[in-house]
């Protein structure tokens, strides 16, 4: 999915009331199928720009736009549904409900979007659950499962309808060497084939030359 | 299809994962509504029986200074203690009188188990129309006919034995027993829905002779009478019970006396006349020192009027646990809600809509509703049928289980109503959230 960036900016009101810009006049042409590295210090606005580039946030100004589809021309429930179908989101922590098992955990959220049936999306999870090394735990809460275990279950999530824009904020960290690998080569894996976003201080993306580096900080990020 | 079980699953393992908040909720509902199906029963049995009695009995001439409500459940429903003593002449004139077509002794003072003696006539048993098995006539002191409930609880049946014990309803009013007097069973009612399931009738002679008459020999000790035991030594020997009447003139603090029937003495007279205006007539004719009359109908009146207002009460204290339910409901959903916000926010970022979350709230809210409604059903309709035969036994009526109160409708109807407000203040509320742009604040 190629996406392209034009002067995007984006506020937040502080508790005093007073404006701070987080994202300040990004442009960007990202191709399809580019692995694009974010990077920026701590609280340089990289979930705000992952949030808008997945249609969770609207800029304040500027235009997205991903493939054909102007993200900032839709409404909510539009860009819910065009998230839901392109976008497959890893963050670093929390990324499973807590009071569902693990099948359902990657499963249920398709169904409910509309992803697929319900017995190819299962086939499809228990194929990939059992890649990441996690087909043992199919039924158990997220809870009984280590971090690295839950990071995978989130990736096979967030694969599982082939997306074509992956986001990845941060997904190996506090992970075992052992998860963190397991995940870092199951993302770079859809290299080519999905347009990836990710931020990461691991080594092991550090080692793979981007596409494209997105850099933020300061008062405006630039690529 | 396969959208909405998904949606099910949702809802359902949320409402699991938090489970104890989940049941307090569906059981503070179920309780409120249980408390106004049980009230509906209890006044619906008790209303059919006043009101059968009323027509039945139309006039009731018991001690003086019991009150007509007092009467009315020492006689009809045999729940209370009878208040006095009046003289067994009462009845004959009664009887003998042109204006009344039946008349019906009534010497209530002894108890099995917690099952009123009533000790009246074989008339009385044939007026009740009942259905039995073996003998109704109560010829020989010593027959017994039992009640259905009574024969079903205490294992009885044509044949069996047992002695009485003085005082009424296995309570501290239950004195001692009287072990030289023994019933043998002569017949059992089939359920008639009325006081008498839960009674046990002998001849008003064989209480007589148990209380007084040539047949006291004496009672048997004075079971958890306390000091009492020590002051009724004297009946031991004594043959005339009038004596023990004179001696022991406490009856104020003394209830064991009020029990003490000696020969021609009755607790009540029933009595059925030709047409309304002979009641009135009559009532006014008995009502004179020692004798208090009443129209039955007319006390049924006031005793239901009575009943109503407890009902009303009751009613009134389950729609306030039902509102306070329903803001536990809400409080509870909406603590959630905020417990909830980085699962919510998750589910937002899948791509699941705004609106699609709201609804999973709401549908949670109205699942522990639906539920608390339902087990309230249940248990309001459950429990009287599981302890019928006790509950009929206290309220002096038989109970229809599933009966359905005039408040219940309301009632149910109003949790549902309710439940869906605080459903969709829920659904408001999670709609509103912003939990996206919260995160992205953070």
């Amino acid at each position: 999915m190629q996406i392209t960036l034009s002067n995007i900016e984006k506020s937040f009101r502080d508790p005093s009331g007073s404006a701070r810009r987080v994202i300040a006049g990004i442009s960007a042409d990202i191709a399809a199928g580019a692995l694009v590295a974010v990077t920026g210090p701590s609280g340089a606005g990289k979930t705000t720009f992952f949030n808008l580039l997945s249609g969770l946030l609207l800029p304040d100004s500027g235009t997205i736009t991903a493939g054909k589809t102007e993200l900032t021309k839709l409404s909510e429930r539009e860009r819910d549904r065009w998230r839901a179908k392109e976008v497959g989101y890893i963050f670093q922590t929390f990324n499973l409900l807590g009071d569902l098992t693990i099948i359902d955990n990657v499963v249920l959220p398709h169904i409910l979007i509309g992803s697929g049936a319900k017995g190819d999306l299962q086939k499809r999870a228990v194929e990939s659950l059992t890649a990441l090394g996690i087909g043992d735990h199919l039924h158990k809460y997220p809870h009984q499962l280590s971090v690295g275990q839950r990071q995978r279950v989130a990736v096979a999530r967030a694969l599982l309808a082939s997306p074509r824009l992956i986001i990845a904020d941060e997904p190996t960290a506090n992970l075992d060497d052992a998860s963190a690998r397991i995940v870092a080569d199951a993302i770079l894996a859809l290299r080519g084939r999905s347009t990836i976003l990710l931020a990461s201080h691991d080594g092991r993306f550090s080692a793979v030359k981007p596409d494209l580096t997105i850099a933020l900080g300061g008062e405006a990020g630039h690529a | 299809m396969r959208k909405m079980n998904a949606f099910f699953t949702l809802v359902i393992a949320s409402l699991k994962g938090r489970l104890f908040a989940t049941v307090v909720s569906v059981l503070a509902v179920a309780v409120a509504l249980a408390v106004v199906a049980v009230t509906g029963i209890v006044s619906f049995a008790i209303a059919k029986q006043a009101f059968e009695s009323g027509r039945k009995y139309p006039l009731i001439v018991a001690a003086e200074g019991a009150s007509e409500t007092q009467i009315i459940l020492s006689t009809i429903f045999h729940i209370d203690k009878p208040r006095g003593k009046i003289p067994f002449e009462t009845y004959e004139t009664l009887k003998k009188d042109p204006r009344v077509t039946a008349a019906f002794p009534v010497a209530a003072a002894d108890s099995v188990g917690v099952f009123p003696i009533i000790g009246t006539n074989g008339d009385f048993l044939k007026d009740l129309g009942a259905t039995y098995r073996g003998d109704i006539a109560l010829a020989d002191s010593h027959d017994a006919v039992l009640g259905a409930t009574v024969a079903r609880q205490l294992l009885m049946d044509i044949g069996a034995q047992f002695t009485g014990t003085h005082g009424m309803g296995g309570s501290a009013d239950a004195a001692h027993e009287h072990a030289d007097h023994t019933y043998v069973v002569k017949g059992v009612l089939d359920p008639t829905g009325g006081p008498e399931d839960a009674a046990v009738y002998t001849s008003y002679k064989a209480v007589w002779e148990i209380h007084g008459g040539k047949g006291h020999k004496g009672h048997k000790g004075h079971k958890g009478q306390g000091e009492e035991e020590e002051e009724h030594e004297d009946h031991e020997d004594h043959e005339d019970h009038e004596d023990h009447e004179d001696h022991h003139d406490h009856e104020a603090d003394h209830d064991h006396d009020r029990y003490h029937l000696s020969d021609g003495m009755l607790t009540a007279v029933l009595a059925r006349t030709g047409n309304p205006v002979q009641v009135f007539e009559l009532q006014q004719e008995y009502s004179r020192p020692g004798l208090t009359a009443v129209n039955t109908a007319g006390a049924v009146r006031s005793f239901q009027k009575y009943f109503n207002t407890a009902g009303l009460v009751a009613t009134f204290f389950a729609g306030l646990t039902l509102l306070i339910a329903a803001a536990l409901i809400l409080a509870i959903t909406l603590m959630a809600l905020d417990a909830r916000r980085r699962e919510l926010a998750l589910l937002r970022i899948l791509g699941i809509g705004r609106g699609t979350i709201a609804l999973l709230i709401m549908l949670e809210t109205l699942i522990v509703t639906v539920a608390g409604v339902v087990l309230g059903f249940l248990l309001g309709h459950l429990i009287p049928a599981l302890f019928a035969d006790r509950i009929g036994v206290l309220i002096g009526a038989s109970i229809e289980p599933w009966h359905i109160g005039a408040n219940e409708p309301a009632a149910l109807l109003g949790a549902l109503l309710l439940g869906q407000v605080v459903a969709l203040i829920a659904m408001l509320r999670a709609y509103r959230m912003n939990l996206v742009e919260e995160s992205a604040k953070n």
